[in-house]
Order: C-alpha cells, then sequence, then structure tokens
C-alpha cells in the first residue's frame, strides 16, 4: 500500500496548497496547476526520500523502493489528471447542474422549461464558453465574426473522426 | 527488461488502451445500447483484465515489494482514475462540452466564420436546457409532469450541491459568471 499512501499524501498536499494559492490569487488558466501538480509532486518526492533515510527505511507507509516510485508516480499523476478534469467543472457552470440546482429550489411546485431558459438563456450558457474559445487561441473574433484557428481546427478534426469512429453523431 | 515486464510496468494504461478499444467496438457494433451501458462495460471489462494480471499473471517478473493483492489495488485504483480521465475528460466533452460543440460548428463554417446569430440559430440555450432535461428525464435524476420538471433522485443533486461547495472553496463565489477574470479585447460578453 506504500504507493497509494504515498500518492494520498502527496495529493493531499496538492490540494491544500491549491486551496491556499487560489484564494489568495486565482490563476484563471490550467497551466498553473499543472505547474502546481509537478512542484507538489517533486517536494514529495524529495520529502518521502529523505524521511526514509531520516528514520532508516522504517517508515512502511511511505515508498521505498524504485518499483514503489514508480507505481505512486503512475497513481499520483492519474489521480492529478482525473482532479483537473473536475476540478474544470468547478470552474465552469455545468448546465445540468444548474438545471437540477434550480429544479431543486422549485420545490414541490417544479420548475417549467420556460422558467428554466429565462435564467440559463444565451449568455449564461453560450456566450461565455465562445469566449473561453477566443482566450484559449482556439477561435478568434474579427468584426462580427468567429473564426476558428488552425489549432482549434485540430481540436474539431480529433473529435469529429472520434465521434465517426464510433459511430456518434455531433454532441452538445 | 523484457518487452513484457514494460508492457507490465505500464499495465494501467494498456488496461486504458483496452477499454477504449472495447468502447469503440461496442459502439460501433452495438449502436442502440445505451452511452452510459456502453462505457459501463468498457471500463468494466479492461478492469476485470488489470486485476486479472495482478493477481493471476506473471507478477515474478516484476521487481519484488508488492503482494499480488497490493499490486492489484494499486493498479486497479491508476487504471480506473485514468479511465475516469478518458470517459469525463474526452468520450464525455464530444457528447456535451459546450465548447466542442461550437468549435466543430465553427471549424465547419470554414475561413468565412459565423456571427453569433448564425451560432445561435444552430446552437442555443433552448436546445442546450432540452437536452439535458431529456438526458436527465431518461437518466432517471428528474421526472416530468404536464410540462413541469421535478427531482427524482438525490445522487446527482448530491453532486451538483457538492461542485457548488467546491465553487465557494476554490472561487469565493456560487457562480462562474461571477468571478470571471479572464475575458478577450474584442468579444460580446
Amino acid at each position: 500500500m506504500r504507493p497509494i499512501a504515498g500518492a494520498a499524501l502527496a495529493f493531499a498536499l496538492l490540494i491544500i496548497t491549491q486551496l491556499v494559492v487560489w484564494r489568495w490569487r486565482w490563476p484563471g488558466h490550467y497551466t498553473a496547476l499543472s505547474v502546481l501538480s509537478l512542484v507538489v509532486l517533486m517536494l514529495s518526492v524529495a520529502t518521502f526520500h529523505a524521511l526514509q533515510i531520516l528514520a532508516d527505511g522504517a517508515l512502511r507507509f511511505l515508498p521505498q523502493s524504485a518499483w514503489d516510485y514508480w507505481n505512486f508516480l503512475m497513481l499520483y499523476v492519474a489521480l492529478t489528471l482525473a482532479y483537473m478534469i473536475t476540478y474544470s467543472a468547478v470552474q465552469a457552470d455545468s448546465p445540468s447542474m444548474s438545471i437540477l440546482l434550480m429544479i431543486d429550489q422549485a420545490g414541490g411546485r417544479g420548475a417549467a422549461v420556460p422558467e428554466l431558459t429565462g435564467a440559463l438563456n444565451d449568455q449564461v450558457l453560450v456566450v461565455p464558453r465562445l469566449t473561453d474559445l477566443v482566450v484559449g487561441r482556439l477561435v478568434v473574433f474579427a468584426g462580427d465574426r468567429y473564426t476558428v484557428t488552425p489549432n482549434g481546427s485540430f481540436l474539431a478534426r480529433i473529435y469529429i473522426a472520434y465521434r465517426a469512429l464510433l459511430k456518434m453523431e455531433k454532441g452538445g | 527488461m523484457t518487452l513484457a515486464t514494460l508492457v507490465l510496468m505500464v499495465a494501467p494504461l494498456v488496461a486504458l488502451g483496452a477499454c477504449i478499444v472495447v468502447h469503440v467496438v461496442l459502439s460501433r457494433a452495438l449502436p442502440g445500447l445505451p452511452r452510459p451501458r456502453g462505457i459501463m462495460l468498457s471500463v468494466g471489462a479492461a478492469a476485470v483484465g488489470v486485476a486479472g494480471l495482478a493477481l493471476f499473471g506473471p507478477a515474478e517478473r516484476l521487481p519484488a515489494g508488492l503482494s499480488p493483492l497490493e499490486l492489484a489495488a494499486v493498479w486497479l485504483l491508476t487504471y480506473v482514475l485514468l479511465a475516469y480521465c478518458y470517459v469525463i475528460g474526452f468520450f464525455n466533452l464530444g457528447e456535451s462540452a459546450r465548447r466542442i460543440r461550437l468549435l466543430i460548428d465553427l471549424h465547419q463554417a470554414g475561413r468565412r466564420g459565423l456571427t453569433l446569430e448564425e451560432i445561435l440559430s444552430a446552437y442555443n440555450a433552448r436546445m442546450i436546457v432540452d437536452v439535458r432535461l431529456q438526458r436527465m428525464v431518461a437518466g432517471g435524476q428528474v421526472s416530468e409532469r404536464d410540462g413541469v420538471y421535478f427531482t427524482a433522485s438525490r445522487v446527482m443533486l448530491t453532486a451538483a450541491r457538492l461542485l457548488v461547495w467546491l465553487k465557494i472553496a476554490y472561487l469565493g463565489s456560487r457562480h462562474e459568471l461571477d468571478v470571471r477574470i479572464v475575458t478577450p479585447e474584442r468579444g460580446p460578453r
């Protein structure tokens, strides 16, 4: 269980560090979280190694061998990637989650579509996502038109090919 | 170090590859299969494979230190997290992400691009809400009576509340629009 305990400790350190840093200054892009996870990984490996040297290898719950560290690395990377994907849901409001919360707030009288679309309109659901594409340089906005960039086209082609491979229609 | 040892060292990644292949095969062979079921079958098949490999496979080829049971726990956990990344971070993006849908529409429009009005004529808030309500009714999260929607299951609602709590913890706000600080120089808000 050494790789699992090591990855859990490193991941806990990442969450605490992120909470502190983000409340102090929200970076607004994903690169910061990637850099932070890399820093935490290096710091964790160095700390585990130093602790094992100090304790003469007696800390049985922390990685010891190269094989332990390899499994720890794979697990930490998988955990961090899963976390980053979940974190994107924290940044952007999910329409499904917003709809559910609105229906729940309506209580016993329920919520009809006009009530939902009154709050969840194009300015809330579509325009911020277009803005994200412009900020991410996948789309440019010039004059009154949005045009896809080469990077945006590349990403679109990947999803078109993937959906065709699955024999599925356009999502959204 | 032999090729077999190298493959064993990255067993969770190999399992992820197997999961994707099974998912593609199932989607193509059984187009009527509900998508959540296809995902569950693909993820489950590869999970059984990776756990079986750790418990009954040639683990003696690997450096000593972990028992087969411990190896199964580490590999299974790593694989499940990678499968989550595939399902939520890749498959689900193509399935329901607004950004990907908009990007594909703009890509298909070519160099001419689209105005906001043209974009909204093909993809708009009403469509987004309708599709999600259909999915949630089919999935049993909400129920519909005479055009009015009610909460039917607490599971997804709990997840939604957890997300709100995380938003407050990380961003200090319940809604994304309250905290957006990055905006393009030009482009409508």
